[in-house]
C-alpha cells in the first residue's frame, strides 16, 4: 500500500500524468498518477487515504518547491494536470460522500482587472489540496462574490489582482463581505498585494505564493 | 512629432530561451522538458502577435526636483524621486506606447478554456516577451533619431514602477491621440490589449543613462523588485544595458 501511495505522490510531484505522457523526460514510458491511482483503488485502499497520503502529499511537495523557486509555473501546471487526472478516479467517492472536500473556495479576479494566470494557478492548487473550487473568472463584481457566497455558506473567498489600481478594489469587496457575512474568511493575493495591505483592508489571509495560502487555510480551519 | 512603428514579428527575434528567462528558468535548463511546447508557441506567434508602437515627442519639459514633478505640455505628473532622478537633465520626453495586440491574449484564453493550462501560460509569457522586445526596438529607433541631433536618452520609465503611481497612466495617455496604437485605458488604468507597455523616455544633451531604477527601489509590492530579489532577470532588461 505504501509503495503505491508513494508512487502516486511522486507522479503528482513531478507532473507525470500517465504512461503516454512524455513529461517529465526521465519518467517517459513509466506509469503515471492516472494508472497508480486506479491501481490503489482497485487494491482496496481507502479513497480518502489515496487523496491525503498520495495526491495531496505530491501537491504539497511541488507547492513547497515552487515557493522556494526550485520549480517554476510550467512544472506546477503539469503537477496540477496529473492531480486532476488522478482526481477523476476519486470523483465518484466525492459524490457518494466517502470523501468530503475541505470546504468551498470561491475565487475570482476583482472587478477592473483582466489578469487570470495567477488566479488559475491558485485554483488548480486548491483543487489538488482537496477544496471544492468555484472559479468566477475575471473582472468579478462585488455582488457576484456576495451572491455566490449566499449559495455556499461558510465558503472561503479568494480575491486576486495584478495592478495597484485594481488591488484597491479588494477593499470594497472585503468590506461588503465582512458586513454581510462577518465570519467569512477572505484571502487575497496577486503581485502588488502585501501583508500590510491585507491588514489595512481587513482581509484574513495573504500569501505571496499558493502553498502559503493552503497552509494558512489549514491553520485557520484547524484553529476553528 | 508623432512616430509609429509596426515591427514585424520576425524583427523581435524571440527565442525559446527568452521565454525561459521570463518564466524564471536559467536559459536552456528546461528545454528537454518543454522545448516542444516552446517551439509550438513560437511557431504560432507569427499569426498571434501584432505589434504596434510609437511615441510622441514633447519639448521642452520641466523636471522639478522641488515637488518631484515633471511637466509635459500642460500636464503635470508626479513620478516619484527614483524616476525623477533618471530624468535629470532631460529637456524633452518621448511619451511612448507599445502593444503585442489582443490576439495573443485571446489565444491564451482559448487554451485555458480547453484545459491546456500550460499552453495558456506560455502564450501569456509570449505576449509579455513580445511587447518588451518591441519596446526595446522602439527605444533603439528613438536613440538613433535623437543621437543624430546630439541628444542622449534615458531608460524607459513607466507608471506602476519605481514608485510612479499607475493611475498616472491616464495623464500619460492624455498626451497621446485617442486610441494610440490601438491601446485604450480602462477606468482602472489597465491597458487594453493587456499585453501593452507605456511610459516616457527622457532626452537631452546632458542626460545620463544611469543604473537601472530597480536597483534603487525597495517597493516590495513591485513584481520586478520581487523578481530581482528572487535572483531572476526581467526579460528585455538585459538588452537595455547594451544601449548605453
Amino acid at each position: 500500500m505504501d509503495e503505491l501511495l508513494e508512487n502516486i505522490a511522486t507522479c503528482i510531484e513531478f507532473g507525470k500524468i500517465n504512461t503516454g505522457s512524455p513529461f517529465p523526460p526521465d519518467m517517459r514510458g513509466k506509469k503515471g498518477a492516472d494508472e497508480y491511482t486506479r491501481e490503489a483503488l482497485d487494491a482496496g485502499i481507502n479513497p480518502h487515504t489515496v487523496l491525503t497520503r498520495g495526491l495531496m502529499v505530491g501537491m504539497d511537495k511541488v507547492g513547497k518547491k515552487f515557493r522556494e523557486n526550485k520549480v517554476f509555473v510550467p512544472q506546477v501546471l503539469m503537477s496540477a494536470k496529473a492531480m486532476n487526472t488522478a482526481m477523476e478516479h476519486l470523483m465518484p467517492f466525492f459524490y457518494s460522500g466517502d470523501i468530503s472536500a475541505k470546504g468551498t473556495f470561491i475565487i475570482g479576479t476583482v472587478f477592473g482587472d483582466l489578469h487570470d494566470i495567477g488566479k488559475n494557478l491558485v485554483a488548480m492548487m486548491l483543487k489538488g489540496n482537496g477544496w471544492n473550487v468555484i472559479d468566477l473568472g475575471m473582472d468579478v463584481a462585488t455582488d457576484t462574490f456576495l451572491k455566490t457566497l449566499e449559495g455556499h455558506p461558510g465558503a472561503v473567498v479568494g480575491l486576486s489582482a495584478l495592478l495597484t489600481t485594481t488591488m484597491a478594489n479588494m477593499h470594497q469587496i472585503v468590506e461588503r463581505i465582512k458586513e454581510k457575512k462577518p465570519q467569512t474568511i477572505v484571502a487575497i493575493g496577486g503581485a502588488p498585494v502585501t501583508q500590510d495591505f491585507c491588514d489595512k483592508i481587513g482581509a484574513d489571509i495573504y500569501s505571496p505564493d499558493p502553498q502559503g495560502l493552503l497552509e494558512d487555510l489549514d491553520n485557520k480551519l484547524f484553529a476553528r | 512629432m508623432i512616430r509609429t512603428f509596426a515591427f514585424p514579428y520576425t524583427a523581435l527575434q524571440i527565442k525559446a530561451t527568452d521565454l525561459e528567462k521570463n518564466i524564471g528558468y536559467v536559459p536552456d535548463s528546461s528545454m528537454e522538458a518543454f522545448a516542444a511546447d516552446y517551439n509550438d508557441v513560437l511557431g504560432k506567434a507569427g499569426s498571434t502577435v501584432e505589434i504596434q508602437c510609437g511615441y510622441r515627442t514633447f519639448q521642452p519639459v520641466t523636471v522639478n526636483e522641488k515637488d518631484i514633478s515633471v511637466q509635459i505640455a500642460s500636464t503635470v505628473m508626479y513620478p516619484g524621486s527614483i524616476i525623477l532622478q533618471q530624468l535629470k537633465g532631460s529637456t524633452g520626453v518621448l511619451v511612448f506606447a507599445c502593444t503585442a495586440g489582443e490576439a495573443i491574449t485571446d489565444e491564451s484564453r482559448r487554451c485555458t478554456a480547453r484545459g491546456d493550462t500550460l499552453k495558456a501560460y506560455l502564450y501569456d509569457v509570449m505576449g509579455s516577451v513580445s511587447v518588451e522586445k518591441a519596446a526595446d526596438l522602439l527605444e533603439i529607433e528613438a536613440k538613433k533619431e535623437l543621437n543624430a541631433v546630439g541628444m542622449k536618452i534615458t531608460r524607459r520609465l513607466s507608471p506602476g514602477y519605481c514608485g510612479w503611481d499607475v493611475a498616472e497612466q491616464n495623464k500619460l495617455f492624455g498626451l497621446l491621440p485617442d486610441g494610440f496604437c490601438g491601446i485604450r485605458l480602462t477606468e482602472s488604468s489597465l491597458m487594453r490589449p493587456i499585453k501593452s507597455v507605456s511610459g516616457i523616455i527622457g532626452f537631452g544633451k546632458n542626460v545620463q543613462r544611469t543604473s537601472r531604477p530597480c536597483r534603487h527601489c525597495y517597493d516590495t509590492s513591485c513584481v520586478y523588485n520581487r523578481r530581482k530579489n528572487r535572483g531572476t532577470k526581467r526579460p528585455g532588461r538585459d538588452k537595455q544595458s547594451e544601449l548605453q
